[in-house]
């Protein structure tokens, strides 16, 4: 009875405060720009895009990037803090980074379909007009409000994810040791049967069947050639417009070190 | 039934056909003669042998003649129109076998001679790397015969009417407006076709896709059929009928009048047809002997060949596989290529 009652308390001990550490532990100023009250206020309204999204939001700031870029660095802290709140790790991070002098938005999972390029550009767009005033807090409050917006604007019809052509590659694999000689027995029994086959075939001339060349022993005289005309139709549609080459709807995606897909975009404060 | 055998007029041996010269030649005296100079000398040298005595028919109709040379009896197919004497090997020509219904009325006569076809033959057996060596040695060359095989020849003249529907689409643009146009329109076509020297083998017993294979024969230089052209080869005569072929090649014939009428209609798109008919057909046949070298082995109870064209020097055959050559060369591409790309992949 006592083992049942402890193990109730533990419980509730350990439940009551994770929905507010689940809040409060998404905004890291490590480079100490906001106040006690914006890191409240930031929390709060992390809080609630949180509920209302079931999405993640992470606010970093830092003075020192440990040498990896602005990119890496969000992308490794969201992926090594183990944010998200479904399968796919959806959410975004936004990192004030003073180390690089570049403010960026990480974003992961489904998180992606709602920040395309486009609108991660225009996300940037209000956040670094308040960053490169040092007003670190608002340019976070508006990057969570375009968020916000943007989300219930809905996923942009047509959206596609793209992996980016330069920049950030595929890990690097090694041609397995294993892989190697089950390859070369299929290359080589592929090679040698192809041989087999090709030289049986050439052996049996009879399949080279004679044609009748009848264009060059034949003649046609018309002597009645009609084409009436019965039936005539003329329509048309306006053309729409070319979409233009940075599309819209485009998300670039990226993989981090970890293997996951982040897609994001940065600014230099500089 | 007549059996004969060309006589020299010099020396009383046989004469033969010799391919190269066009002429005709007696292998003992080296006499040479002309078809002109023959025909004059026709009545002293055709040793012919009549008739009923020395014919005798018997069951599953083969038939024995008399060799008008040594006497010996030879046992020859119904369709057998020339041969040799299996003892003294005398040409003999069949007469009797080529008179009446069986008369072919054209002949090609063999332009490409033995010796050529062998060397022929030789050459081209020299790219083959996977033929048992028993194919082309020398006993087994020696066995390539000079074969005239019957065919049919069919030249037809027909009227054709086809009736079909066209939709012509025409798409442009203007500023930024894209039109598109559409013309139904109703075509008529009545046209009057000849094809010429459609070709089919005439013989049952003979590989008809081999002797399709050494297709075609150049029928602009065919002579008037001669029995002096048979002496020195072998003959077949037909045993299909023209009129057993018919409903094939009819059915060709219309398939061959509908491009034709449709290659007219080039300029338009979208064609369906509505009708097509054919009418007035008139048929031309011509039955006619053709040269054909020939060559067959037998390999583990397979029978393979090796054809050739007599005038043209087509070539068409099965040839038989030496698998143990061919199984080791494979094997060695497969130990290769296994070989390097697992090095490649090992290095990488």
């Amino acid at each position: 009875m006592l083992k049942k009652i402890s193990f109730f308390f533990l419980l509730v001990f350990l439940l009551l405060p994770l929905d507010v550490l689940a809040a409060s532990s998404r905004v890291f100023d490590n480079a100490s720009l906001f106040s006690e009250e914006d890191i409240n206020k930031l929390s709060e309204e992390i809080q609630k895009l949180q509920d209302k999204t079931q999405m993640d939001y992470v606010i970093v700031t830092t003075l020192d990037a440990d040498g990896k870029t602005a990119q890496d660095y969000a992308d490794d802290f969201y992926d090594s803090h183990d944010f998200g709140m479904d399968e796919e790790y959806s959410g975004m991070l936004y990192l004030i980074d003073l180390d690089n002098q570049e403010i960026y938005i990480s974003t992961t999972g489904k998180m992606l379909r709602y920040l395309t390029d486009a609108r991660i550009e225009s996300l940037l767009d209000d956040a670094f007009t308040q960053a490169a005033e040092e007003h670190y807090a608002d340019s976070a409050f508006f990057v969570l409000k375009g968020v916000e917006d943007y989300i219930t604007l809905g996923i942009p019809e047509g959206q596609y994810n793209a992996p980016s052509e330069n920049g950030t590659h595929a890990p690097y694999q090694e041609f397995p040791i294993p892989l190697a000689p089950l390859i070369g027995v299929i290359g080589g029994l592929i090679a040698s049967l192809t041989t087999f086959f090709s030289i049986k075939n050439k052996y049996n001339l009879t399949n080279e069947t004679y044609h009748y060349p009848l264009h060059e022993k034949s003649s046609l005289h018309l002597t009645h050639s009609e084409d009436r005309l019965i039936h005539q139709t003329l329509t048309h549609r306006k053309i729409p417009k070319n979409p233009p080459p940075f599309s819209n709807n485009r998300t670039t995606t990226h993989p981090s070190s970890s293997g996951r897909t982040h897609g994001g975009g940065g600014r230099s404060l500089r | 039934m007549s059996v004969l055998t060309y006589k020299c007029p010099n020396c009383g041996g046989y004469l033969v056909f010799e391919p190269e010269t066009q002429h005709y030649t007696c292998p003992y005296c080296l006499s040479d003669f002309a078809q002109t100079e023959l025909d004059t000398a026709t009545s002293e040298s055709e040793d012919i042998q009549d008739t009923e005595e020395n014919t005798q028919e018997q069951e599953g109709q083969v038939l024995i003649y008399t060799c008008p040379s040594c006497g010996a009896e030879i046992a020859t197919d119904t369709t057998t129109a020339a041969t040799f004497c299996y003892y003294c090997h005398n040409p003999i020509v069949l007469s009797g076998r080529l008179s009446g219904e069986q008369m072919p009325s054209l002949i090609i006569p063999f332009q490409i001679s033995k010796e050529e076809a062998k060397k022929r033959f030789l050459s081209w057996i020299g790219s083959k790397a996977y033929v048992p060596p028993d194919f082309y040695s020398p006993a087994q060359i020696e066995k390539l015969s000079g074969i005239y095989f019957p065919y049919w020849t069919l030249d037809c003249t027909l009227q054709a009417d086809m009736h079909a529907t066209a939709r012509n689409v025409r798409i442009w643009h203007s500023h930024d407006i894209e039109y598109t146009e559409t013309k139904t329109y109703a075509i008529h076509r009545l046209g009057e076709i000849s094809l010429t020297e459609l070709s089919r083998n005439a013989l049952t017993k003979s590989q008809s896709k081999m002797l399709e294979g050494i297709l075609p024969f150049d029928l602009k230089k065919t002579c008037s059929f001669h029995l002096g052209y048979l002496a020195g080869f072998q003959a077949e005569v037909k045993d299909i009928e023209k009129e057993s072929l018919l409903p094939e090649l009819q059915e060709e014939i219309n398939g061959y009048a509908k491009s034709l009428l449709s290659d007219t209609l080039a300029s338009h798109q979208h064609i369906t047809t509505d009708s097509f008919q054919t009418y007035n057909a008139q048929h031309i046949w011509k039955y006619l002997l053709l040269p054909v070298w020939i060559l067959t082995y037998q390999h583990r109870s397979k029978t393979y060949y090796f054809a050739m064209n007599g005038q043209t020097g087509e070539i068409c055959g099965r040839l038989p596989l030496y698998k143990r050559k061919l199984f080791f060369t494979c094997a060695g591409i497969f130990v290769v290529v296994t070989a390097l790309i697992t090095l490649i992949g090992g290095l990488l």
